[in-house]
């Protein structure tokens, strides 16, 4: 395995990083008459480095680029995102490594978990950069940029399916570029829309454009403490809602959808049940929550909606402290913060085609206990899902609960006294890249603050995981993979 | 008559031996040289060793004088460019055989008028209509088979609650490509007029092409509870296309098939029905697969003697009708004195299906009657008219010609183009409809159609 094709992307990333430090620091300094100076360090590393690489890149003449090769990349360009993300937070804030590592990757991999203080506090820019490094990272920066700007055919095209849930491998790379760039299209219109509608909300122009931000790349990281409860505004939450489900959606289904070119949208047995799973989830919730813990059905829906709404498109914003909420609705949250929203859209967590791929297996399986003779061939939206995809599927939900098992036994080694609702939802809120977890110590009025450096960098691995689905983090991790010959 | 056959096959030489028995002249053309010398030895006809695509070999042949030439061959291509050949050199009639595949492609692209080949046929899906025909309503599937399957027959029942009911035809506003053929009130049929009252539990039959009848089915809100069970024996090239002929969500099929590859491909090409790895000769499976509740189990493997077992047992798991399809020409007589001992319902002779499907193309009748609903007078009759040259109505359009009271247009064949005619479509020589009409009027329509005096 050689090292010669992660040279390029981790030089395209790094630069991206600085330019965009840049970007954050400069209108820190234009608008609100910041500093520029502490910024400095975090602009130059960034660049060095991506100058040091291109140097370094040499001659590239293979043209074929390997799976390993194409893992190391994808797992590598996040983990140094990850870190050189964090520059800012630990330059300015002077924090400790943990904790800008657990900030940058939070951000990097939409997540939204904060283990920051009083963010009314932190500079414009840097609250700026947080909102930035979770745009970027709904957008798949790594893919999208080396897609235009590589020059390897079949390792552009690896990457992104290596990045992408949803996409046959049929695809050429003239319609991967094309789904790519409308893709991007949608998401800088989305933003922008976004943006300005809620600048119309009576907020500030630099709240609506980091919620913007946050709210379209499924992330979820506010600019105050309180989250979206700091506004109490009924128009807002309604406008978010809307953008967190336009967020969550396949994108490439979307413009089929729009353009007519494709099958209509209740077609789609992904939307559809991403749709019945968010109604069923909120009418559940409005139920449970009226009149217990709201004495009006309205405000009871309002709530339950804004919370299905933000978790299952694994946003993670809060209106209310739902942590309080009764533990009928925490589970139905938790269960929402592991299937996650949509393939090929920000939205993270196991995603709705393949619980209704998987559904659809285990009730095949279950007609063959009675029928041992009967053959089905399962096909989702048209699509063809031979014998391996199903047993890919499978692996990937067992390794899926896996790893979620094994991160809560380390959490619970690293955290003894934490208990055992808290432990499952950091984790899940982690792997899912939602965010905040379901109970007081963690929730939304809470941060991470609390917890020690270890488990932190234990939730940001957890975090780029679930970013990559799983495989392209671990498999770093398994001998194997290093070896030469074998 | 003389016809000349190319490819001395099992269909081949199955058409041979008829032709010969109704003393036509046959010629028979084919490319395996020891095949060739054995045919020549044992049939009485006239025998030409070489690749019908090839122009020196046709050239043997004095093709002008031909009436038809019939390519029979395996392969589709060869098919083909022999009759593309046959044509250019002068063949009057051309028939040509294609597979399944090619079938399939015919409703996209026009592969009759590109190639100027007179007739395609599809010698397994001629087999599967005649299945097709037992099962279904024989009126709708005669129908279908002379569009090629380009029109659909559907029938539907008016429930109290349906937006139609009440209505008028006219009212309902039908497009230009659907019709109203006939309805069934009270045990009686009749053909509807622009003015015709729909009532509750009246029974349509409409004609049109898929999407728009399916349209029509929302429109007028109409469920049908009706299933009927069918069981398939083997996934052969016949159930294939009697699945074709079959397409509709009111038939339950359930296809059980040894091989396990065939069994995952027809799975994938028609996921709305269930298909059983296994050998429907097994009582247990066909216990199993709750056989009982079959309402006709076809056997239509390639393997007569399995066939045979499959529909015993079949019959003793309980299957309501059963129903045998044979493939060897030799066990036709043996199969026909089983039919009635064994209690089978229905027996369908390969040869007897091919025979059948290339007389009505070989030896056109003017006039045919499809089907009669009824036995009085006005009961509707469903008739099929060629319509000869220089007759007094063609180059009219459909509104332009005199039809008699109570006539309905349900299909036109303009050379290679099967519709449903609308208001302003012309009629002339060389054209086939299908009509529906009153008994009473059977004589006037025919008269009207191919009377070669003026109106």
């Amino acid at each position: 395995m050689k090292v010669t094709p992660l040279v390029i992307p981790l030089a395209i990333n790094f630069l991206l990083l600085g330019l965009w430090f840049f970007v954050c620091a400069y209108s820190g300094f234009f608008f609100y008459r910041e500093p520029l100076l502490p910024w400095i360090p975090a602009i130059l590393i960034p660049l060095l480095l991506s100058l040091i690489l291109y140097f370094c890149k040499g001659k590239q003449k293979r043209t074929y680029i390997s799976q390993r090769e194409i893992l190391l990349t994808t797992g590598i360009s996040w983990l140094s995102a990850g870190i050189i993300g964090g520059l800012p937070y630990w330059i300015l804030l002077h924090c400790k490594f943990s904790i800008g590592l657990f900030e940058s990757i939070s951000g990097l991999t939409t997540t939204g978990a904060t283990a920051l203080l009083n963010l009314e506090c932190l500079p414009k820019s840097l609250l700026l950069w947080r909102s930035v490094s979770q745009w970027l990272g709904g957008l798949g920066f790594v893919v999208f940029f080396v897609t235009f700007l590589g020059t390897h055919g079949n390792f552009q095209k690896r990457l992104y399916l290596q990045e992408s849930t949803s996409v046959e491998e049929s695809v050429s790379l003239f319609h991967m570029r094309k789904n790519i760039a409308y893709s991007f299209f949608i998401y800088v219109g989305l933003t922008i829309l976004c943006a300005l509608f809620l600048s119309q909300c009576n907020i500030s122009l630099f709240d609506a454009l980091c919620h913007a931000l946050t709210t379209v790349s499924t992330g979820g990281f506010s600019t105050h403490s309180a989250g979206i409860h700091h506004f109490n505004s009924l128009t807002i939450e309604r406008l978010l809602i809307i953008f967190m489900l336009l967020g969550s959606i396949n994108f490439i289904f979307l413009i089929q959808v729009f353009t007519r070119q494709g099958p209509k949208l209740v077609k789609n047995s992904e939307f559809r049940t991403y749709i019945a799973l968010v109604l069923t989830a909120t009418l559940v919730c409005a139920r449970v929550l009226y009149p217990k813990i709201y004495p009006s059905l309205p405000e009871a829906v309002r709530h339950a909606l804004f919370q299905v709404v933000s978790i299952g498109t694994t946003t993670g914003f809060h209106s209310v402290n739902f942590s309080t909420w009764p533990n009928i609705t925490v589970l139905i949250l938790l269960m929402l913060m592991f299937i996650g929203g949509c393939t090929g859209s920000t939205a993270g967590g196991f995603k709705v085609f393949r619980l209704v791929a998987l559904c659809k297996i285990l009730l095949a399986h279950l007609e063959k206990m009675f029928r041992s003779n009967i053959v089905r061939i399962l096909k989702i939206d048209g699509v063809l899902w031979n014998e391996r995809k199903q047993l890919d599927l499978l692996y990937f939900f067992a390794l899926n609960l896996l790893v979620m098992l094994i991160a809560v036994v380390f959490l619970q080694l690293l955290m003894p006294t934490i208990d055992f609702l808290t432990n499952v939802s950091a984790v899940v809120a982690s792997l899912s890249n939602i965010g905040p977890g379901l109970t007081s110590l963690i929730g939304p009025s809470a941060t991470f603050v609390t917890f020690p450096p270890a488990a932190k960098i234990l939730l940001s691995a957890l975090m780029l995981l679930g970013r990559l689905e799983i495989y392209a983090i671990l498999v770093l991790l398994t001998p194997k993979f290093w070896k030469r010959f074998d | 008559m003389q016809f000349v056959i190319i490819g001395a096959g099992e269909v081949g030489l199955c058409l041979c031996k008829h032709l010969l028995q109704n003393n036509h002249e046959v010629v028979i053309v084919e490319k395996n040289a020891q095949l060739a010398k054995l045919l020549g030895e044992n049939v009485v006809a006239r025998i030409v060793t070489g690749d019908a695509t090839l122009f020196s070999t046709l050239q043997q042949i004095n093709l002008p004088q031909t009436d038809a030439v019939l390519a029979m061959t395996q392969d589709d291509a060869v098919n083909i460019l022999a009759c593309t050949l046959a044509k250019t050199l002068g063949a009057q009639k051309t028939v040509c055989r294609i597979h399944r595949d090619l079938h399939q492609n015919t409703q996209k692209f026009n592969y009759q008028a590109h190639f100027s080949i007179d007739y395609l046929i599809d010698t397994q899906h001629a087999c599967a209509f005649e299945i097709a025909k037992y099962i279904r309503d024989p009126h709708r599937v005669a129908i279908e088979q002379f569009s090629r399957g380009k029109i659909e027959i559907q029938t539907l029942e008016l429930k109290e609650k349906s937006p139609w009911t009440g209505k008028t035809i006219l009212q309902l506003s039908l497009d230009n490509t659907v019709r109203i053929g006939f309805i069934k009130r009270d045990q009686q049929h009749f053909i509807p007029t622009k003015d015709t009252l729909l009532q509750a539990h009246d029974l349509l039959t409409l004609a049109g092409d898929n999407v728009h009848l399916s349209q029509l089915r929302t429109q007028a809100c109409i469920r049908q509870n009706i299933f009927t069970y069918i069981t398939l024996f083997s996934a052969s090239k016949i159930t294939v296309s009697l699945l074709q002929l079959l397409h509709n969500p009111y038939y339950k099929v359930k296809v059980i098939e040894e091989d396990i590859a065939l069994c995952y491909q027809l799975a994938e090409a028609y996921p709305n029905i269930s298909v059983i790895h296994g050998s429907a000769t097994q009582l247990s499976l066909l216990q199993e697969e709750q056989t009982h509740a079959s309402d006709y189990f076809v056997a239509c493997s390639s393997n007569d003697e399995k066939n045979i077992i499959a529909c015993l047992q079949a019959q003793k798991a309980g299957s309501k009708k059963t129903l045998l399809w044979v493939n060897k020409e030799d066990y036709d007589a043996v199969c026909d004195t089983l039919k009635d001992t064994l209690h089978f319902n229905h027996l369908i002779l390969t040869k007897s299906c091919i025979i059948k499907d290339l007389e009505s193309i070989l030896f056109p009748q003017e006039i045919s009657v499809l089907g009669t609903l009824g036995n009085d007078e006005l009961a509707p009759e469903l008739i099929e008219i060629h319509i000869p040259s220089g007759t007094a109505i063609e180059g009219l359009t459909v509104d332009n010609i005199p039809w008699p009271e109570h006539t309905l247009l349900l299909v036109l064949k303009h050379r290679f183009h099967t519709k449903v005619p609308g208001a302003k479509d012309c009629l002339i020589g060389g054209d086939c409809v299908v009509a529906v009409v009153q008994k009473k009027h059977h004589d006037a329509i025919i008269r009207l159609l191919t009377q070669k005096t003026s109106l």
